[in-house]
């Protein structure tokens, strides 16, 4: 083995050693944490702890990454003072189309989409609406109570009751 | 599948041909019903149960690309009725709204089950406008009753549609929105009353009532909803005689030489096997778009401008929506998001009245939040502005306060509103996709004005509501009751089918949709109206014929 490739074989297993501690992982995981926090913030709902942003493995999706990113260290870099980063200026004048950088402008949209999307079609998002929400997977149960305690009820979780004999069996 | 024979083949398996299909099964005809959608399984392919349900709509992946709207300028000096909520394009062309499927757009439909006014037969004796239909409401009234009866419509009578029993089902209570805007019209001495609904307000013939979860739009889970997959069909095909085929679209219909019709051509589109089927009788049931796409596109020795198109009419006098709605928020939180879809209508405007200063009718009607504003994810993505806490605090405070009020007018047939063939583009089948040229013209913008004011008024009598923007037909053009395109009529010079839906140039083809519908009803939906002439028809069908 030359002195060249024994170097090379040393460089890819220390990366190897990295990437098992987690080490290689970090900046994507930090960058994610990022996103999720200005996506907390997007919507208001910053005491929560709720993750928005799930990052999938392809096409678009694993470009929003690189964009969201992109924005979170934006407003990190511009909008940071000594107590933290303010985003609600950075939200005022993001609504009053004054933010100038082009990919932050460009992807802007996507992210409020994506951060409202997938606060408010989970239950803690239903919550604040004050929506009843979706019907409960428990058909049955509901549709027990529904005969025996509830009868007035009238949520739609009761329509399920025809669905438990084929979509959930598959399930 | 080799090439078989049947009574009756039936093209298309929505409002019309569902009818005429249970109906001759009913009689002892076999019959086929060819349906180039899917056949929806509730528990399979409807979503409510899914976190993201209000993003997930079952039908429009399955509508194919069979119609291309012709961009037209709508006429000026009406900028006021331009939709505020949506982009609102600078050139407006027609956009079909249906779904394709077995059940067709009763899919989708709200439910809504109107019988039209009786004065709605005879626009042009009584008014001087439009024309009068061949038959009138005293002769459909019995048909409509039945229909009613299959249907389980739930409603209250009203002496505007003269009846002789009372709806099989009782009202729908009014959403509280709708209790909201009832007092503001009756300040204004107007009457908001229940909807008249094929939907079920209480349990009937082995079928559950509705739970009120406002998702008939996306397809109803429960089966409450009389969409005719579910309160048509299965009658039909209980018999053994009716046999639904999905997914095969007719491409083609052939003459023999004595000029009736002997096949169709249909194709499977999963396998895109072609095949024959041969009839005694053919119906045409697949909407006012494709049925006269179909017939222009079967043109042949004897019909060189298209089949049963002597009189030169078939895809003229397309009539769509004319329609605006009011989207506000009222000042508390109502459940809006809850109830039947359209709950409440308002008559006092259907009739034509000249004094007005229009002599065309309208119905006004509240919903309380539209099917596409239903969940809060879409509040908080399209109306709720802003960035966070601001925006958080809308959707808390406005969510479930959020409803529309509308109004919906009939639009005049007109020659020059028509399709025609695309020769320069087909659908995935081979077959010319229908290019569809309507425009607005000043009357139409004139009835957007008046629906639009007196919409305004009432939420000015109501109170308490804030008023977020409007969606208008004006610029964006959402076609769900378009009609009109193969008209029914005395004489074969000036109609295409005659008052039992038989086309007047060929004995054996027959038109049960709203391609066959003279008028639009004064704004009340046409889907019982498709139903009632179908039942009418097939009875006349099944009586002449036998089997």
């Amino acid at each position: 083995m030359t002195r060249r490739a024994f170097l090379g074989y040393a460089l890819l297993a220390l990366c190897s050693f990295k990437t098992l501690l987690g080490c290689g992982r970090s900046r994507t995981a930090d960058t994610i944490e990022r996103i999720n926090v200005m996506m907390r913030h997007m919507v208001g709902v910053e005491d929560r702890d709720v993750a928005l942003f799930r990052p999938a493995e392809s096409g678009l999706e694993s470009q929003k990454t690189a964009w969201y990113g992109e924005i979170a260290d934006y407003v990190v870099r511009h909008y940071a003072d000594q107590v933290g980063v303010d985003y609600e200026r950075f939200f005022t004048q993001a609504a009053n189309h004054q933010v100038k950088n082009p990919t932050v402008s460009f992807a802007l949209d996507m992210m409020r989409a994506d951060a409202i999307t997938a606060f408010y079609t989970s239950p803690e998002g239903w919550r604040i609406a004050g929506y009843q929400g979706p019907p409960v997977k428990s058909t049955w149960v509901h549709f027990i109570l529904r005969k025996t305690v509830y009868p007035s009820c009238n949520l739609p979780c009761h329509a399920l009751i025809d669905r438990m004999s084929s979509k959930h069996q598959d399930d | 599948m080799r090439d078989a024979e049947y009574d009756a083949l039936i093209i298309g398996s929505g409002a019309g041909g569902s009818v005429a299909a249970t109906r001759l099964a009913l009689a002892g005809w076999k019959v086929l019903v060819l349906e180039q959608g899917l056949r929806f399984d509730p528990a399979r392919d409807y979503h409510l149960d899914e976190r993201d349900w209000e993003f997930k709509d079952p039908f429009v992946p399955h509508i194919p690309d069979t119609c291309n709207g012709v961009p037209s300028r709508p006429p000026s000096g009406f900028d006021h009725l331009r939709s505020t909520l949506e982009s609102s394009p600078s050139l407006r062309a027609f956009h079909y709204a249906r779904a394709c499927g077995v059940g067709g757009s009763t899919l989708r439909y709200q439910g809504e089950a109107h019988r039209f006014p009786p004065y709605a037969f005879s626009m042009k004796s009584r008014y001087g406008m439009d024309v009068d239909w061949p038959v009138t409401y005293e002769e459909l009234a019995p048909f409509y009753a039945e229909m009613e009866v299959r249907l389980g419509v739930a409603g209250e009578s009203h002496p505007l549609f003269p009846r002789a029993s009372p709806y099989p089902n009782p009202p729908h209570p009014l959403s509280p929105a709708s209790r909201r805007i009832a007092v503001g019209c009756s300040r204004m001495g107007l009457h908001l009353g229940p909807n008249t609904l094929a939907i079920l307000s209480r349990p009937y013939r082995n079928r559950r009532p509705c739970v009120y979860c406002k998702m008939c739009c996306r397809g109803c889970m429960v089966g409450d909803k009389s969409s005719a997959d579910v309160a048509i069909l299965p009658v039909g095909e209980k018999t053994g005689r009716l046999h639904v085929r999905p997914q095969t679209v007719a491409t083609r219909i052939k003459l023999n030489k004595t000029g009736r019709v002997s096949s169709v051509l249909a194709l499977d589109t999963e396998t895109g096997q072609e095949f024959l089927v041969r009839a005694d009788a053919v119906i045409l049931s697949a909407g006012a778009i494709e049925t006269p796409r179909l017939l222009l596109h079967s043109a042949q020795s004897g019909f060189p401008q298209g089949l049963a198109n002597r009189s030169g009419l078939v895809g003229k006098n397309l009539m769509e929506n004319i329609y605006i709605g009011l989207l506000f928020l009222f000042d508390e939180k109502l459940e809006t998001y809850k109830g039947v879809p359209i709950d409440s209508r308002l008559l006092d405007f259907v009739k034509p009245d000249p004094d007005r200063g229009f002599p065309r009718g309208f119905v006004i009607a509240s919903m309380g939040a539209p099917d596409y504003l239903q969940g809060p994810a879409a509040f908080a993505l399209w109306i709720a502005p802003g960035y966070g806490r601001a925006h958080r605090q809308f959707v808390e405070k406005h969510y479930g306060a959020h409803a529309m009020i509308y109004g919906i007018a009939e639009q005049g047939p007109r020659e020059g509103n028509a399709l025609t063939l695309d020769s320069e583009d087909k659908d995935p089948w081979g077959v010319p996709k229908a290019r569809v040229d309507t425009r607005l013209n000043i009357e139409d913008c004139t009835l957007l004005e008046l629906m639009r004011r007196q919409c305004s008024h009432i939420l000015e009598a109501t109170g308490g509501t804030t008023l977020l923007g409007q969606y208008s037909a004006y610029d964006i053009s959402r076609a769900t009751h378009a009609v009109g395109t193969a008209r029914m009529g005395t004489h074969e010079e000036d109609s295409v089918v005659d008052t039992f839906c038989r086309c007047h140039d060929i004995p054996n083809l027959y038109i049960m949709d709203g391609s066959v519908l003279p008028t639009q009803g004064c704004g009340c939906s046409p889907s019982l109206t498709i139903q009632t002439l179908a039942l009418r028809a097939a009875e006349k069908m099944a009586s002449c014929h036998g089997v």
